[in-house]
């Protein structure tokens, strides 16, 4: 049996028992069986059982009242504890805790959507809804309001939403308008407007009055978020992208941004840029190298490769040197008047330049019409990710190396060069291959990133070679400027630790928070890098 | 749902339609089978289809989208009680609905390589002989005892679909059944 670190086995089958008189037999799980749910599937740490991060027992509350209790159990005993919604991370953890021992709080059962305004378009949701399910509710009652999802349609707003997660539509946690959380002493907060008792203007208006401490639950510790006001977005009358490419080597740097400055003017809602001949020999997954020898030698040599030599290599293949996308969406005739805007801009700046029109997509959607792989990208959540990311018969999954950059040219370049140096250093070929060449996209509106995926094998050597360049790679971006947005649980110290400015003041401020709110460090310890005092190596 | 075209036909191409009724009801001592879902896209699959409904189970095709099926058929229906599914697809699709499978706590008790004939992770309590055939598998899904279904959960671990090398491709039969059977 695992325990929780300075927990007695007395303490902890004292804690088991009184979960299940608050919740029921059924739904308190210490069997290996059912605690393999709470294990991170794609665990970068396989082959390496003692470093893997497992839980000691799960329960499965299903209203305020019973998180209530859970919480009061855990002060009681001094368990901690880690919540998770739909437990779908996949890439970033799962739904395994961030501490070995601590007993999973799995809020799936708490599934309910308990309202949509279609008028002022916003969801009030339990954590355990699914962006599926919520998209399903929303078609079956012909509501005409679209779910910002992401790929992975098995997760959930709330989950996603507090990790940071993006869908579609960008970011999430903007759309997020107020909370409501248990907070580590067992009581209920609202937060924003919905500090206001009988107040109306909860779903609409997210600051309320003095701080908005919404900001304290995504990526940290502070509360078990039980109910939460995601804003939706009006289904629009046409969606429809948009692409630029040029042959010319040096026009990746004005198209970049020419296009980024559509997305500050809001004329374009998303955008992305990339360098397909530079990317010509990637292999992440769903892309496949075309093994061009003349491209793996010009990106490994000096300042990797002229200009000259990449634009001949591009009038020899037919591949751009630069491309750039947008999207555009809304009534028929703006997003026409729209698409021919951005194309007279780009021949304006780029007259060679190639503009090119996407499918343009009516609602509501004929789905028949629209190829699978395609409905996230048009706001139809679905499991087409589960089925990309699915093993490839090489390997046991993955986990996510997301630096952030800034959507200029300059650092998309450098961004490379350095990664591209470490993986080179590294004496790692394989990984360096399936890197390629990475552009960036926008799911936030004035940054880029990208996700690069780290395979997990069956090789338990293979996987801490990766696991230690995974390490030295997040920390040379950091010395050059650039930081994960996001981690898996094994790497919430790592990547808080490149956020380490004045003596890591930041930190320090929110251990502060976490031992005044949390005394007994039971909720989540080391979530966000944050560990309470019982658990802080001082 | 298999049209009745698609029974005939697959039926007749096993040589069932002498021997096999239109409908043959689960044995008493069966799993309790909600549905059995298959891709239409892949003879095999059809075949499996076909014979499960000789066998009197309700069955789905994915058409490719197993989200879709989802969300329509297993979604609702397991909010009530976790009752087993059993299918026959690629591999990519078995790989998302075992996640979703897993908030009414369902398992993953049979795993089975159409191709290689293989069977995988938690189904050792399968004592029956395997073939690649898609009928023999449907009928020893549709037969499946309860009783085992309890055995093969204690040696199951979601994880341990993950411990078989396939491919996004390569067409898997399954049964997923709840911890209760």
């Amino acid at each position: 049996m695992m325990l929780p670190p300075g927990v007695s086995e007395e303490a902890f089958r004292a804690a088991i028992h009184e979960f299940t008189a608050a919740l029921g037999a059924d739904q308190v799980f210490t069997s290996e069986d059912d605690l393999s749910l709470y294990r991170d599937a794609y665990t970068p740490y396989r082959g390496m059982p003692d470093k893997e991060i497992v839980a000691s027992a799960a329960v499965a509350p299903v209203s305020v009242e019973q998180v209530q209790r859970v919480v009061h159990i855990a002060n009681k005993h001094r368990l901690p504890l880690f919540a998770t919604s739909t437990g779908r991370n996949l890439g970033y953890g799962g739904a395994a805790p961030t501490l070995s021992g601590s007993v999973v709080v799995d809020l799936k059962r708490m599934n309910r959507v308990v309202e949509v305004n279609v008028t002022d378009c916003y969801a009030v949701l339990e954590p355990g809804v699914s962006f599926i399910e919520l998209s399903h509710y929303l078609r079956e009652r012909n509501i005409p309001l679209l779910v910002s999802a992401a790929e992975n349609g098995a997760g959930g707003p709330v989950g996603n939403s507090l990790d940071h997660g993006v869908g579609f539509l960008g970011d999430n946690f903007a759309r997020v308008c107020g909370i409501e959380a248990v907070l580590p002493n067992g009581e209920v907060i609202r937060t924003g407007s919905g500090a206001v008792s009988n107040g109306k203007l909860w779903p609409v208006y997210k600051y309320g009055f003095g701080p908005d401490v919404s900001g304290l639950f995504p990526q940290a510790n502070f509360g078990i978020v039980t109910k939460m006001i995601f804003w939706l977005e009006p289904e629009p009358e046409r969606m429809q992208g948009f692409s630029v490419s040029s042959s010319k080597h040096d026009d990746f740097g004005p198209m970049v941004d020419a296009i980024q400055m559509l997305r500050h003017k809001g004329i374009i809602r998303s955008s992305g840029a990339r360098n397909p001949l530079r990317a010509a020999n990637n292999s992440t997954v769903g892309m496949r190298s075309r093994n061009i020898p003349e491209v793996e030698r010009l990106l490994s040599s000096p300042g990797d490769g002229a200009a000259s030599a990449w634009d001949a290599l591009s009038i020899a293949t037919g591949i751009p040197n630069a491309s750039v996308n947008g999207t555009v969406w809304g009534p028929a005739k703006i997003v026409v008047a729209t698409l021919d805007h951005a194309r007279e801009h780009f021949a304006k700046l780029l007259p060679h330049a190639t503009f090119s029109a996407g499918t343009a997509r009516d609602f509501p959607l004929d789905l028949a019409t629209v190829p699978v792989d395609q409905w996230v990208g048009l706001g139809m959540p679905n499991l087409w990710g589960f089925q990309r990311l699915a093993n490839q018969g090489v390997n046991r999954g993955h986990y996510y190396f997301s630096p952030l950059f800034k959507a200029q040219a300059d650092d998309i370049f450098a961004m490379n060069r350095t990664v591209r140096k470490v993986m080179a250093d590294a004496n790692e070929p394989e990984i360096l291959k399936r890197w390629g060449w990475q552009g960036g996209g926008g799911p936030f509106p004035k940054t880029y990133v990208l996700y690069y995926d780290f395979l997990v094998y069956d090789d338990a050597g293979l996987n801490a070679r990766h696991l230690k360049l995974f390490d030295r790679l997040v920390k040379t971006c950091a010395e050059h400027g650039w930081a994960e947005y996001r981690a898996p649980a094994g790497f919430q110290d790592l990547v808080a630790g490149v956020y380490a400015n004045n003596n890591s003041a930041l930190r320090r401020f929110c251990e502060t928070m976490k031992d005044a709110v949390d005394p007994n460090g039971i909720l989540s310890p080391g979530r966000g890098g944050i560990w309470p005092r019982r658990y802080r190596k001082e | 749902m298999v049209t009745r075209r698609q029974v005939l036909q697959a039926a007749a191409g096993a040589g069932l339609i002498a021997t096999a009724p239109h409908s043959i009801a689960q044995r008493n001592d069966s799993l309790p089978l909600h549905r059995v879902v298959f891709d239409g896209r892949h003879e095999p699959g059809v075949r499996f289809a076909a014979e499960a409904a000789l066998w009197g189970a309700e069955t789905s095709d994915t058409r490719g989208d197993i989200a879709a099926l989802y969300v329509r058929e297993l979604m609702t229906r397991w909010r009530k009680s976790a009752i087993a599914v059993a299918g026959l697809t690629p591999y990519s699709q078995l790989f998302g609905l075992r996640l979703m499978a897993e908030t009414p706590r369902l398992r993953l008790v049979f795993l089975h390589e159409l191709k290689s004939g293989d069977v995988y992770g938690p189904a050792n309590v399968c004592r029956a002989p395997l073939s690649t055939d898609p009928a023999a598998t449907a009928r020893l899904l549709c037969g499946w005892p309860a009783h085992s279904a309890t055995v093969a959960r204690r040696e199951s671990s979601i994880l341990s679909a993950q411990d078989h090398p396939f491919t996004n491709d390569a067409l898997v039969a399954w049964l997923m059944a709840p911890v209760s059977a």
